[in-house]
């Protein structure tokens, strides 16, 4: 019985173009079902060589592949959203059994409204200090969950009928921990207090827990809470290929990115291969680590490399808009060094079987592929090795956090040193692909599994 | 969209509660009630604006079955106004019978297809609702999406304001028999005249602040500063759908408008919103070429009193017969069980089944695994 698994690793701050390698990947090898892991905010962009398009969030890239999706209890949901997204592709994709594609872990946290009240209030009272967020409330419930666990919704939790008085108490806790930015609601800044007044009103309506749990209710009836020995017993026992979806980049673990600047959730492989291993999973695995061909983040947080005026040449056609939450999406010559650390953070190249590279047709319209292999600056050996590597520094913790902080403000007065690699004949895919062989192999130790040329899955070339 | 087709059973589950609660669109009145407005799912701005009907295609082993043939869209825009209010009531109640003779009875008229519907009530241009349009659906949804409807019963006056329901049938449409050369169907039903124009303010109230936008990536070019009239808005709409303008009693004045709109054979007069089941049928029916003017009275009988029957053939008798049976694909399209390699794929793989000319040209894409 031949099982094959492949896990898809966003090597940057997320944005690297998961999406299209794994929809890529559930074109070649038939794969029967995604396993999703992060949280509910990542936005995936999917689009098919005949011309659907989505931005998938909970729902596994594979769905118009007719994969499966299971939410894993590494994924925390936004129920609602969940229902929404579910419509979208019911009704504007006609994927008319989307449910019955669905499987969830009965462990998997859930986001309440409440939560994304909260997110949105912090980053609107943190002024032009903005962490960078989604919005949706993902960090909001992971901090609760581990504050109060008692008031922490799992998937299990969505259709129980005693659940009003914990939404209630999630409510006032919310109203307790905001205190200070809703009676300070005046000193936001202007463009932002009528946004806070509304958020604040739902927060402040005590009907607002009836509705959730209405909403909740109707969810429940239609999706599959599977227990947690399925992913095992059912999904990982099968022959077949599955794909493991995870949201966010490295870039942004809650230890390994740069505090601030990161999500609740943990992003590294590590915790995906223990979920597996625990599952007694024990088929072949492909472990690939994905980028764009050039540096990307949507968000505040140190980028050594950005460059505002690659955004024009660089950004078209991407799905990626400003928003007030994450702000402009950045862009600037890929960040090897960056690409290094973040590999090493995994656990080094041995963690990966090769690289996906996404978005090298932009590239290649440049006729030459800039790429920064070493930053001026990075001579403080607290943080930087001797040949100005950033170091990985293991823990966790506040003193971890405390560490990545001072890391990333380091980043922020480093300069890139920037290299082109030429490129023989930019129109022919083939010396495209040969270069970015070649500078991934001597750069990064790895090998390069996939090129994409474009958004489609036709466009994308397995080597 | 549901999966399955309407069953009885499914329909009775919706319609008793409905009729337990007092009203067809009970839900909707409620929804008003605690303040929440129209339901996304049939208000026009809801979800993605463009309405889209979409053969199902079931994965099955890294392929697609086609599970019940190519979808086929029928909207029934229905006036709510005045001496109108009670259509959506009618419509619940005709419901089985038009599904019958539509999808699932022995001689359903359109039994190849995967029957789709989509449910619109146009209120007065002065209603907070002008418009309420459901999702394409396919089983109890339909009844379901009427009940989430909310006619305000308010107007009355002529001229009505279909024109916004319209306006969303000709431009905020996606129907998969479109990509076959072939055409929807869509039926005003109305006493009263249109008004003969839109304005851009009520067209952004009734779809949102994208309507725009969404028109021109369905594919169609509207100036916000020059309107389609009715007249250009039904021309445009007969592209893509047989459209008829089903008018109740005889007024002359709407009888010129609408003709002067649709053209004469495609305006039908009928008794009351009660023979909706039966005209609707035996028009698609005669459309389709699976029904001459002999065989739809054999085909009503069944359904109807012998005066019913007569009535609506009288009322059928001029509009353009076999009009969909002479369009391109029509005899090619993809039948039920199907395979196809990819969603989205227009035509299957399996040997033997029907290609297009155009479709042996195409070239395949880079692929290198």
């Amino acid at each position: 019985m031949s099982k094959k698994l492949f896990i898809v690793t966003d090597l940057g701050g997320g944005d690297g173009g998961k999406g299209g390698v794994i929809h890529k990947l559930c074109s070649l090898e038939q794969v029967h079902t995604v396993i999703k892991v992060g949280g509910a905010q990542g936005s995936h962009g999917v689009r098919t060589a005949n011309g659907e398009a989505f931005c998938f969030s909970q729902f596994g890239c594979g769905t118009f592949n007719g994969s499966r999706t299971h939410i894993s209890k590494l994924m925390v949901i936004d129920p609602l959203a969940l229902g929404y997204e579910a419509e979208l592709l019911k009704y504007n994709h006609g994927v008319r059994n989307i449910f019955d594609l669905l499987s969830v872990d009965s462990r998997a946290l859930c986001v309440t409204p409440f939560h994304q009240i909260a997110s949105r209030l912090r980053e609107l009272a943190r002024k032009d200090k903005p962490k960078g967020t989604v919005g949706v409330g993902v960090g909001e419930a992971v901090s609760d969950a581990e504050r109060f666990p008692d008031l922490a919704f799992r998937a299990g939790d969505l259709g129980q009928p005693n659940i009003l008085n914990r939404l209630e108490a999630v409510r006032k806790q919310k109203l307790t921990d905001l205190a200070e930015i809703i009676a300070q609601v005046e000193e936001l800044w202007p463009e932002d207090k009528e946004t806070a007044r509304e958020l604040i009103q739902d927060l402040q309506n005590p009907n607002f827990p009836n509705v959730i749990q209405e909403s909740w209710a109707r969810l429940a009836t239609q999706i599959q809470v599977v227990p947690p020995d399925y992913l095992g017993r059912v999904i990982l026992a099968r022959a077949g290929t599955v794909v493991v979806e995870s949201s966010h980049g490295v870039l942004t673990d809650r230890f390994y990115g740069f505090h601030p600047h990161t999500t609740k959730l943990r992003t590294l492989p590590e915790f995906t291969l223990a979920m597996l291993s625990e599952s007694g999973y024990d088929g072949e695995m492909v472990k690939l680590g994905v980028t764009r061909g050039y540096q990307i983040r949507h968000g505040a947080g140190p980028m050594v490399t950005e460059s505002p005026e690659l955004l024009e040449k660089l950004l078209p056609g991407s799905s990626k808009e400003a928003n007030r939450w994450q702000g402009e999406a950045r862009v600037g010559p890929l960040d090897l060094v960056s690409l290094r650390y973040a590999i090493n953070a995994c656990g080094g190249t041995q963690t990966f079987d090769g690289l996906a590279i996404t978005w090298f047709d932009q590239i290649g319209v440049f006729g030459e592929w800039p790429v920064c292999q070493s930053y001026i600056g990075a001579d403080d050996q607290n943080f930087f090795s001797p040949e100005g590597e950033r170091r990985v520094h293991c823990g966790s913790g506040f003193a971890q956090l405390e560490y990545q902080k001072k890391l990333g403000e380091r980043l922020k007065q480093c300069r890139p040193r920037v290299s082109c690699y030429p490129f023989p004949d930019p129109t022919d895919k083939e010396s495209l692909a040969t270069v970015c062989q070649e500078v991934c192999r001597a750069e990064l130790k790895l090998p390069v599994k996939m090129i994409s040329f474009g958004p489609t899955e036709d466009d994308k070339v397995c080597l | 969209m549901g999966r399955e087709v309407l069953s009885t059973r499914a329909y009775r589950a919706v319609a008793e509660a409905a009729e337990a609660a007092g009203s067809s669109t009970h839900r909707g009145e409620q929804r008003q009630r605690e303040g929440k407005g129209l339901h996304p799912l049939v208000d026009p701005s809801g979800y993605d604006l463009i309405r889209r009907s979409i053969s199902y295609l079931e994965p099955k082993k890294g392929q697609f079955v086609l599970l019940r043939g190519v979808a086929m869209l029928i909207e029934d825009l229905l006036d709510t106004t005045g001496s109108m209010g009670g259509n959506v009531e009618i419509a619940m109640r005709v419901l089985p019978t038009a599904y019958k003779l539509l999808a699932t009875g022995p001689q359903a008229v359109l039994k190849r297809y995967d029957t789709q519907i989509i449910t619109a009530i146009f209120g007065d241009v002065q209603d907070n609702y002008v418009l309420g349009r459901s999702q394409a659906e396919m089983d109890e949804r339909i009844a379901e999406q009427m009940t989430l409807m909310f006619p305000e019963h308010d107007g009355g006056d002529t001229p009505e304001d279909p024109e916004y329901g319209l306006f969303g049938a000709a431009y905020l449409t996606a129907a998969d028999i479109n990509r076959y050369g072939l055409r929807s169907y869509h039926f005003t039903v109305s006493d009263a005249p249109g008004r003969g124009r839109m304005s851009s303010d009520n067209l952004i109230r009734v779809f949102g602040k994208t309507v725009f936008e969404r028109t021109t990536e369905n594919g169609f070019q509207v100036d916000r500063g020059d309107l389609p009239t009715t007249k250009e808005i039904v021309t445009e709409l007969l592209k893509r759908a047989h459209s008829f303008f089903l008018q109740i009693g005889n007024n002359s004045e709407t009888s010129r408008f609408w003709t002067s709109v649709y053209g004469r054979d495609r305006v039908v007069n009928i008794a009351n919103t009660e023979q909706l089941a039966l005209v609707q049928a035996a028009i698609i029916g005669l459309t389709e070429g699976t029904l001459d003017l002999q065989s739809v009275r054999e085909f009503l009988t069944a359904e109807a009193a012998n005066t019913e029957v007569e009535s609506v053939i009288r009322a059928v008798s001029g509009i353009p017969i076999g009009a969909q049976a002479v369009l391109p694909n029509f005899g090619k399209l993809p039948k039920r069980g199907d395979i196809f390699a990819k969603k989205g794929d227009l035509w299957p793989i399996e040997a033997g089944t029907a290609q297009p000319d155009s479709a042996k040209n195409k070239k395949p894409g880079i692929k290198w695994k």
